[in-house]
Formats: structure tokens, C-alpha cells, sequence
């Protein structure tokens, strides 16, 4: 079920490659993409005993960031809903996301980026605009009918998110995956964001969600089109939406089919969701799914 | 993208239209029978031609009452559609109908103007009532006009734009803090002398509904203070991720200030303090905290909620050792956008603090208002502090609402007059 060809043959991804950056890179970016699928932007790796980035090494950063070319770094991954009934799924929306572990790597190899959450909140923005710039021209991203993006509120009231918007295809729709630290941090600017995204037919998602988060926050109050929560093994323990109440009251709460329940790595993690009536999945364990069309040599790198 | 959904629509919004349409429905309320010897009159400034209706259109109406807003005999609000709503002293009624004979030579070449060009009381630009005969009828315009709020139009992404650059530019605390600020203000900070920039204020509940009596007092450092001292050209709090990175550096020094202080009674008599979770796990609160036994008095620890939601595993551990010890959590900083999200119940925590704003008074007796009551009377156990009180209309309201807890100049005034 991957794609490696548009229709008249062409491998675009790789056209794309040629004009942007050197091929040697594109290679090496193929080879990684396997191991790499499933790690989002806003999910920092675990510490790597590397030292924290400073203010001033952040300063460096944002600039060299702005110069770098982040093709290379540039990941998606599929989200398939899942209709139990009829034993069939289709492709919900492709997440386009920056692979922050790559970018770090490339960039300050000795410094741990995700270290001071506050820091690398503030490295997210010029994040934002990069993606915006890069994402609208790479053609498999292009070839979704729908993508999401990972951006902070304030991006999306910015002449660059108009641009995006401009030069993206008619048809396609775009799901904007914010933060629920960004949306209580900016509450005023969350509901006009939702008013604005809404109102030109796209939708916004709350992302990074987990049991902790949802028992103290009514997710389903802040009218969401999506809310995204992190399997965890313990889910079914935790959550048991057989033996424990608190599970379906929360999930009722957000609504089962606003859930996009993400990180499934297992069998597990697919069937405690069906048994809480959540349909939209995504995870390494649904990757081989799905790649955007276009998308030749990611293609078949995720399917080697 | 549709069309439709982009055109934008030819009635503007005021910004400030919100507050002060709460200011113009508490100040009406405020007004008793024998304090209503004054006259109004509302400027129909959105009924004129686009053209006309410019900001400087705007302002240069705005500015002709300033000399008497300026000696408190008239009072000014924008409505959301950018017309003026003028109260002024009896007396002055004269001045004000001179004022308003400019305004119709300003825009005489208006279509508004055709007829009546010259008489200040018969024209369509203005409407003239009288607080005494008229109490009622203004007093139902504003209490509509302030639960009309929140049906507010929806924005299209031109105007959120347009909104947040305007927002940029007009910033009167100079430019967002940037990285390489931060690391030179972080140094300054680890060095400057505190006990000058710290400020104490109680938080009071109100015995026999009269009477404050002090349930703690918070202490903290005022950023505006701090702001001048440090970087007098930049606004430290628009960007809120650095912001947050910088209360870090100042939990430290306030912490350690806290310990040294010779006069510790105040550890002793209940207080509270402004912290960030990180803090909490540090070896720096450890040390703090080994002096103190707060089981014997109110030690409250207030928590910003975006901080909390930063990393949520690491809150509820710190919470629950914080129990433990015998400590109270506020989460702090609440407006009336965020307090619906922050449920002390829910999250485990014993205070929720709201600022108060006009626009609270606008909620007293409307539908929003009886909701937001609901709330605050459900979440008993989780007491709401109203903060920010500069005035006996806030304390009004706050009870109206069923508060208990509150903070703020006013009170501060309160207490004063008692010692």
C-alpha cells in the first residue's frame, strides 16, 4: 500500500531532491527514514548527557537555522482511520514534522537542544516558519489531501502562515497541531486561531496529550477538531476502559472520535483504542500503511 | 479557502471596546440616586462614511474631551463599533455641546451631515440622554451591550494579523526579549539587589462580610520594577517562553533571600510564594524547605499554569510530595479565559487565582455570569482568590459571585485604615 511513482511515472521526491540539495544527502536521508519514523518535533529524544543549550547557543542556533537546509530533516508520518465494522482503514492526514534529533546532530552536535523546555519552545517559532517555507514546495507533501503541521499559535498569525496558505493546492486541507502548553499559555489567540482556521475549512488538533494531562485538563471544553494522545504501555492498566470508569469518562469527555491516539507500536496499543471507541491511529506499527504519494524514495525505504 | 469566508465586514471592532463597555456598565451601576445629576451622550462615529471613520478620525474625537476626561467632569468609552459613549457633569454640558459642534464641522462633508449641520442636539451623529430621566434605559443598554459580548464576530486571518503587528508595534515597553538579552539580563539578575524590588501583599478573606482578615501574604519580586532596573528598552514578558526561562534564575534568588532574612516571622505567619515546578525539584527549594514546617501555617506555593502544563509527571510528583510537607498550591495568573481550564479540584491543588478585570463586573446578573458563579461555587474546596482588586466595585462583584478570598490596592487600602 505505498506509492513509489506519481502517474506519469516520475519519481518527484526525488526531482525535488536534485534541485534542492545534493544527492548525497538525499540517500543518506532515505536510508534514515526507516529508523527514524515515529519521532515527532515536539517530542524531544531522552537526555543525552550532552549539556544544555544556553541563551547564547540558542541565539546561534536560531541563526543557523534560519541559513540550513532542513530538507534533510523533514519527516511524515500517515494517521489511518479505522472503521472496525467493515475491517477497512484509510488515510485520515500525512504529519509533516521536523526531525529535531537530526537537526541537533547537524547543527550542535554537542549540545542538547531539548534540554530547557522554555528554550527550545522559543527555537519552535523560527522551526515554524522554516517548515512553512519548505513544506508547501516539497511536491509529496503537496500530493496529500491532507496534511498536518506541527506550529506554535502565534505562527499561524503570521504573514508567512498567509503565504503558506496562498501557495498550498486548492483542495488540500491542513490540520494545525498545537500544544497545550502554547494554548493555555495564549488562550486569547487559541480561540481566534481556531475561529480563523475553521472558517477557512482547515482544522486545528491538540498535541502531546497523555493520562496526566487529561485528568487535569478538560480537553474537550477547549472544542478541539482533534486531540491527540501518546500510547503508553501502561494505558492499559491505567486506563482500562473495562474495569476503569476514569477512562471512558475522560475519553467521553474529549470526544472518541476527536482522538488520534499516536506512538502505536503494537497490537496492544491498536486494541485498547478500538475497545475505547477511538478510530483515527498513528504510530510505527500503522507506518507501512501509508506514504504520501510522490514520496518514491521515502516509499521505499519504509518498505525494505 | 472560501471567498466568503476571507471578506472582511465593513463594521470594525474597537479593541478596546470589551473593557470598556464593562467600565461603562460598572460605573452606570455605581452611580446611587442622588449621584445621577449628569448628562450622556453617545457619538454615532461608526454611522459615518468609511472614509471618515480613520484612526485619526477616531482619535481626534476622542481628544476633543480630553481637557475635561482630564478633570474627571467627563468620562469616555469606546463602544465595539467604535462609537463614544461621553457621561459628563450637569455643568459642563455647554463645554461638551461645544465639543460636539467641532465634531460636526470635522465632518461636515459627510453624507451624516446633510442636514443639521450646526445645532450640537439635532443631528444624527449624536444622542443626547439624561442620567436622571434616562437611568433605566442606559442602564439596560449597558447591561445588554455587555452580554452581547463573546458573540462577537468571528476574525478572518487579515485582521489576526493585522491584530498581532499592530499589537508588535505599539508595544509601549519597548521590544520582545531575544535570546542574547536573556543571557545578559540572567547574569545581571544572579547579581542585583532584590530587597528593593520585592513587594508584600496579603491575601484577606472577609470575616462578617466587613472585616479583612489575612489568610497569608504573598511576596514577590515586581517585574515592572525589575524590568526598569535591568532592561529599561525591553518588554520582558511578550515573549513568554523566555519570560518563563528567566522566572527561573529569580525562584533562586527569592528563595535564597527568603532564607537569609533575619526577620522570618513572615515564614511563620503564612505566606506565599511564586515558583516555577522545576524549582520545586531543585536542590535549591530542598534547603528552603528544611527550615520550615509548613503544616503549622498557610505556606502556599503559586504556580503559573503553562508551567504546570509543560511537564505535567513532573508536576504531580512535585505536588504530591508538596502535600506531603504540608504546602498549599495556587495556580496563579488566571484570567477569565484560562480559569474555566484550571480546575484546583481536578488538578489537585487548594487555590485558583483570578485577576480581576471590568469585564467581570459587565458578567454580574447576566447568563456568563451566573456560569462563571456555578463554577466558582462547585470548586468550593479549590478557593477561588480574586487579585488585582483596586477597587470596592471588584470586592462587589467578587461576592456576587460567591468569592471569598481577595487581593489587591484596595485591600491593601482596607488593612491600612485598620492598623
Amino acid at each position: 500500500m505505498t506509492y513509489t511513482e506519481d502517474d506519469q511515472g516520475n519519481d518527484q521526491f526525488v526531482a525535488w531532491y536534485d534541485l534542492e540539495v545534493d544527492s548525497a544527502l538525499a540517500i543518506g536521508m532515505a536510508q534514515d527514514l526507516k529508523a527514524s519514523a515515529g519521532e515527532t518535533l515536539r517530542r524531544p529524544p531522552p537526555a543525552t548527557g550532552l549539556p544544555s543549550m544556553t541563551p547564547v547557543q540558542l541565539d546561534y542556533v536560531q541563526k543557523q537555522l534560519a541559513s540550513t537546509n532542513i530538507i534533510p530533516f523533514v519527516k511524515d508520518q500517515v494517521a489511518m482511520r479505522i472503521n472496525p465494522g467493515a475491517s477497512d482503514a484509510a488515510i485520515e492526514f500525512f504529519e509533516f514534522f521536523l526531525s529535531v534529533g537530526d537537526l541537533q546532530r547537524a547543527i550542535m552536535p554537542d549540545i542538547n537542544i531539548f534540554a530547557d523546555r522554555w528554550l527550545f519552545q522559543d527555537l519552535s517559532r523560527t522551526m515554524d516558519l522554516r517548515m512553512l517555507e519548505t513544506v508547501v514546495r516539497a511536491p509529496h507533501a503537496r500530493q496529500c489531501k491532507t496534511l498536518s503541521l506541527n506550529l506554535n499559535l502565534e505562527t499561524v498569525a503570521t504573514l508567512a502562515f498567509e503565504k503558506f496558505l496562498e501557495r498550498s493546492p486548492d483542495n488540500q486541507k491542513l490540520i494545525v497541531e498545537v500544544q497545550a502548553i502554547d494554548v493555555l499559555a495564549n488562550i486569547r489567540t487559541y480561540f481566534d486561531v481556531c475561529d480563523v482556521i475553521s472558517g477557512m475549512g482547515h482544522s486545528l488538533l491538540i498535541d502531546g496529550l497523555n493520562p496526566t494531562t487529561l485528568q487535569m485538563l478538560d480537553v474537550g471544553r477547549l472544542e478541539p477538531d482533534y486531540a491527540k494522545i501518546m500510547w503508553a504501555p501502561e494505558f492499559t492498566d491505567l486506563l482500562n476502559p473495562d474495569s476503569n470508569k476514569t477512562a471512558s469518562k475522560m475519553i467521553d469527555e474529549v470526544g472518541p472520535e476527536k482522538i488520534v491516539l499516536a506512538r502505536c507500536d503494537s497490537q496492544d496499543a491498536m486494541a485498547w483504542g478500538l475497545k475505547s471507541g477511538i478510530r483515527i491511529f498513528q504510530g510505527h506499527f500503522l507506518d507501512s500503511f501509508g506514504k504520501p504519494k510522490g514520496s518514491g524514495a521515502a516509499g521505499r525505504a519504509a518498505t525494505r | 479557502m472560501s471567498e466568503e469566508a476571507q471578506q472582511p465586514e465593513a463594521t470594525a471592532i474597537h479593541p478596546l471596546g470589551d473593557s470598556h463597555e464593562g467600565k461603562l456598565l460598572e460605573d452606570i451601576r455605581g452611580l446611587d440616586m442622588g449621584a445621577r445629576n449628569r448628562g450622556v451622550v453617545r457619538l454615532h462615529l461608526s454611522r459615518l462614511e468609511p472614509d471618515n471613520r480613520r484612526e485619526d478620525d477616531l482619535l481626534s474625537a476622542e481628544t476633543s474631551f480630553d481637557e475635561l476626561t482630564r478633570t474627571r467632569s467627563a468620562w469616555l468609552y469606546r463602544l465595539r463599533n467604535t462609537d463614544l459613549m461621553v457621561i459628563f457633569e450637569s455643568s459642563e454640558t455647554a463645554a461638551i455641546e461645544k465639543s460636539v459642534v467641532k465634531l460636526l464641522k470635522l465632518w461636515g462633508n459627510d453624507e451624516l451631515m446633510k442636514r443639521f449641520k450646526s445645532d450640537p442636539r439635532k443631528n444624527r451623529l449624536s444622542s443626547w440622554f439624561d442620567m436622571n430621566t434616562d437611568y433605566d434605559k442606559l442602564l439596560a443598554f449597558a447591561e445588554r451591550q455587555a452580554a452581547a459580548r463573546g458573540t462577537k464576530k468571528k476574525k478572518t486571518l487579515q485582521e489576526l494579523i493585522t491584530e498581532k503587528e499592530t499589537m508588535r508595534q505599539k508595544s509601549e515597553r519597548g521590544h520582545p526579549l531575544i535570546p542574547s538579552e536573556l543571557a545578559r539580563v540572567e547574569t545581571a539578575l544572579a547579581q542585583v539587589d532584590l530587597s528593593s524590588h520585592t513587594r508584600r501583599q496579603p491575601v484577606c478573606a472577609f470575616v462578617d462580610g466587613e472585616t479583612p482578615e489575612t489568610v497569608f501574604t504573598e511576596v514577590f519580586v515586581s517585574i515592572g520594577d525589575l524590568r526598569k532596573t535591568l532592561m529599561p528598552n525591553t518588554d520582558m514578558t511578550a515573549n513568554p517562553w523566555l519570560f518563563q526561562r528567566l522566572t527561573q534564575t529569580l525562584d533562586k534568588r527569592v528563595l535564597a533571600q527568603m532564607s537569609r532574612r533575619d526577620d522570618r516571622s513572615l515564614l511563620q505567619e503564612g505566606f506565599s510564594i511564586n515558583l516555577n515546578v522545576a524549582t520545586i525539584m531543585s536542590e535549591d527549594f530542598l534547603a528552603f524547605d528544611s527550615d520550615l514546617s509548613p503544616s503549622n501555617y498557610e505556606a502556599v506555593l503559586e504556580l503559573r499554569i503553562e508551567d504546570i502544563f509543560s511537564d505535567p509527571s513532573s508536576f504531580a510528583f512535585a505536588r504530591d510530595f508538596l502535600n506531603e510537607r504540608g504546602y498549599h498550591i495556587c495556580i496563579d495568573g488566571l484570567t477569565l479565559d484560562t480559569f474555566p481550564y484550571a480546575d484546583p479540584i481536578r488538578m489537585g491543588v487548594t487555590y485558583g487565582k483570578l485577576s480581576w478585570s471590568t469585564e467581570i463586573a459587565g458578567m454580574v446578573g447576566t447568563k456568563r455570569g451566573e456560569e462563571l458563579k456555578a463554577m466558582i461555587m462547585m470548586r468550593k474546596r479549590g478557593r477561588t482568590i480574586l487579585a488585582r482588586c483596586d477597587s470596592e466595585a471588584a470586592i462587589r462583584a467578587g461576592r456576587q459571585l460567591g468569592i471569598t478570598l481577595f487581593q489587591g490596592r484596595y485591600v491593601d487600602s482596607l488593612i491600612r485604615e485598620r492598623y
